[in-house]
């Protein structure tokens, strides 16, 4: 099933003016990667290494300044950021919920192009990510910050999308909800059949929920391999130093 | 009409200007500091008026509509440049769309309140269109200045909601729906509450300058009233159309969020 490619990346670079100067550095350079239908990719790497502004540039959040990014095999620039985005569930780092009710969080999808989500149809929608039918009416400010996130993936589902990208989904997390929601993750990208790339900082989480990773380091990308294989056998020194590092509680290569 | 005002010569003004000096000091006395900017503002001040009024004066003796047409695209760009100026966080094309929503608010303003309410002969007038022109100007202004300065800090706070919205397919305008009804709130908000306690505490300027001129003060109140009523529609048009317009300065082509840093 790892053979249908669903993004293409090829030389993707992305440039940000630094603050308080009148220079650019380039966040992103020179990224090459394939993503298949159906597999969970990790990004992992030391903060300030891209991942998120990889995961946004793939979500079609964020321009880029080089390279392309195809989906499907169509290049990204040619087809409608709407219609994009809305086939694409993507999952932010903290949750941001929009006023108002968990089911009009839910409904709000949907209704952007035209279609009301029936109140079963709702209901299921928040089963699928462990909430129960009576938080339906709750006010998206009242939810604890766990059950938030739970929203806005359930908010992310109205929209039955194929892909599923996720920016650091836990980082907000105890590690107790961290946890579950990984499994939650695993759990529905299996049941959704859905292709997952999740930012991911917690090692452990990255190892039991993915089937490849890609480490990024400085922006580049230092290498992919299967999850397995890349924490039995790191395939870089780079690599080799980064778990070391970080299972060490270490932040830098 | 005018003739039961003092006239007021050259020597009532330098003495008013002596009146600042009790301002200066007690910035003296409480080291405010404020001693310099007093003394430039009050320099500052009576060039700028004597010369408008001379101009003014010269306009008003001509009576041409072209005169008067330049003279109020001229606060139209100087208002829009204003508004510009109070925006912590300046980008590219935000003149050019202050001036479009301040001119095209005032312009609307303009021919329903005076050409179809106050309704002088020839409308051009100038002793109706330059002052109260010049108020819906300056009124259109605040709005547009007020609006735009919350819509980008409402921005900013709902950044990860209308990254969400997005996300989900939304285009920018749907997305940052919230951040410009709080925008445009904001900017109508000043005139709403003034109407509430007007005439109150303080005559506002028009009317004070009216009645000072020798119109009696029931006949002031109603050109007031009328004013205020034209001023709350300007205030409504200039948010609306500066939020809608600057808004889309906030997103390239694919509905990418552009904050400024």
């Amino acid at each position: 099933m790892h053979h249908i490619e669903i993004f293409k990346l090829k030389g993707v670079g992305r440039k940000k003016r630094r603050a308080k100067k009148d220079d650019y550095q380039w966040i992103l350079r020179g990224i090459d990667l394939t993503i298949y239908a159906g597999e969970r990719l990790a990004l992992i790497g030391p903060s300030g290494s891209g991942k998120t502004t990889l995961l946004r540039s793939i979500a079609d959040l964020e321009p880029i300044d080089d390279g392309e990014i195809l989906f499907e095999g169509e290049p990204l620039q040619t087809i409608d950021p709407h219609e994009y985005r809305r086939n694409i569930g993507f999952v932010q780092q903290t949750p941001a919920l929009f006023d108002g009710s968990v089911a009009e969080n839910i409904r709000y999808g949907p209704r952007i192009f035209g279609e009301e989500l029936s109140d079963d149809r709702v209901v299921e929608i928040l089963k699928k990510v462990g909430l129960s039918a009576d938080l339906a009416d709750a006010r998206s400010d009242e939810l604890s910050i766990g059950q938030m996130q739970r929203v806005a993936i359930a908010r992310s589902l109205s929209m039955e999308p194929n892909i599923l990208l996720m920016d650091e989904p836990t980082s907000a997390l105890d590690s107790n909800s961290a946890n579950r929601i990984i499994r939650l993750v695993a759990g529905l990208a299996k049941e959704m059949e859905l292709t997952a790339v999740i930012v991911l900082h917690d090692l452990a989480q990255a190892r039991c929920g993915s089937d490849r990773v890609a480490l990024l380091v400085d922006g580049r990308i230092d290498s992919v391999a299967g999850t397995e294989d890349f924490f039995e056998n790191p395939p870089t020194e780079i690599a080799k130093r980064f778990l070391t590092y970080s299972s060490a509680g270490e932040d830098d290569v | 009409m005018m003739s039961d005002m003092i006239h007021l010569p050259i020597w009532t003004i330098i003495a008013a200007a002596g009146m600042v000096a009790i301002a200066a000091i007690v910035s003296l006395l409480l080291r405010l500091r404020l001693e310099k900017d007093m003394i430039v503002g009050t320099l500052r001040a009576f060039v700028q008026l004597m010369a408008v009024g001379l101009i003014l004066d010269w306009i008003f003796k001509l009576d041409r509509w072209y005169l008067i047409t330049a003279w109020l695209l001229l606060m139209i760009g100087i208002a829009a440049y204003n508004a510009m100026r109070r925006q912590g966080k300046r980008i590219p094309g935000l003149t050019q769309r202050f001036i479009l929503a301040i001119g095209l608010s005032s312009f609307i303003s303009i021919l329903l309140g005076i050409g179809l309410i106050i309704r002088p002969t020839p409308f051009w007038d100038p002793q109706y269109i330059i002052p109260i022109g010049g108020m819906i100007i300056g009124n259109a202004m605040a709005s547009a200045a007020l609006s735009v300065n919350r819509l980008f800090s409402e921005m900013k706070n709902r950044a990860g909601e209308i990254e969400a919205a997005l996300s989900l397919g939304s285009n920018a305008y749907s997305a940052s729906l919230p951040a410009m009804r709080a925008a445009v709130k904001s900017g109508m908000m000043h005139i709403i509450s003034t109407t509430m306690v007007v005439g109150l505490v303080h005559l506002p300027g028009m009317m004070t300058g009216q009645i000072v001129g020798g119109i009696e003060p029931s006949e002031a109140v109603r050109y007031q009233l009328v004013i205020m009523y034209i001023l709350i529609a300007t205030t409504a048009l200039s948010s609306l159309l500066s939020t809608l317009l600057i808004c889309k300065l906030y997103f390239d082509e694919r509905s990418h969020m552009i904050l400024p840093e």
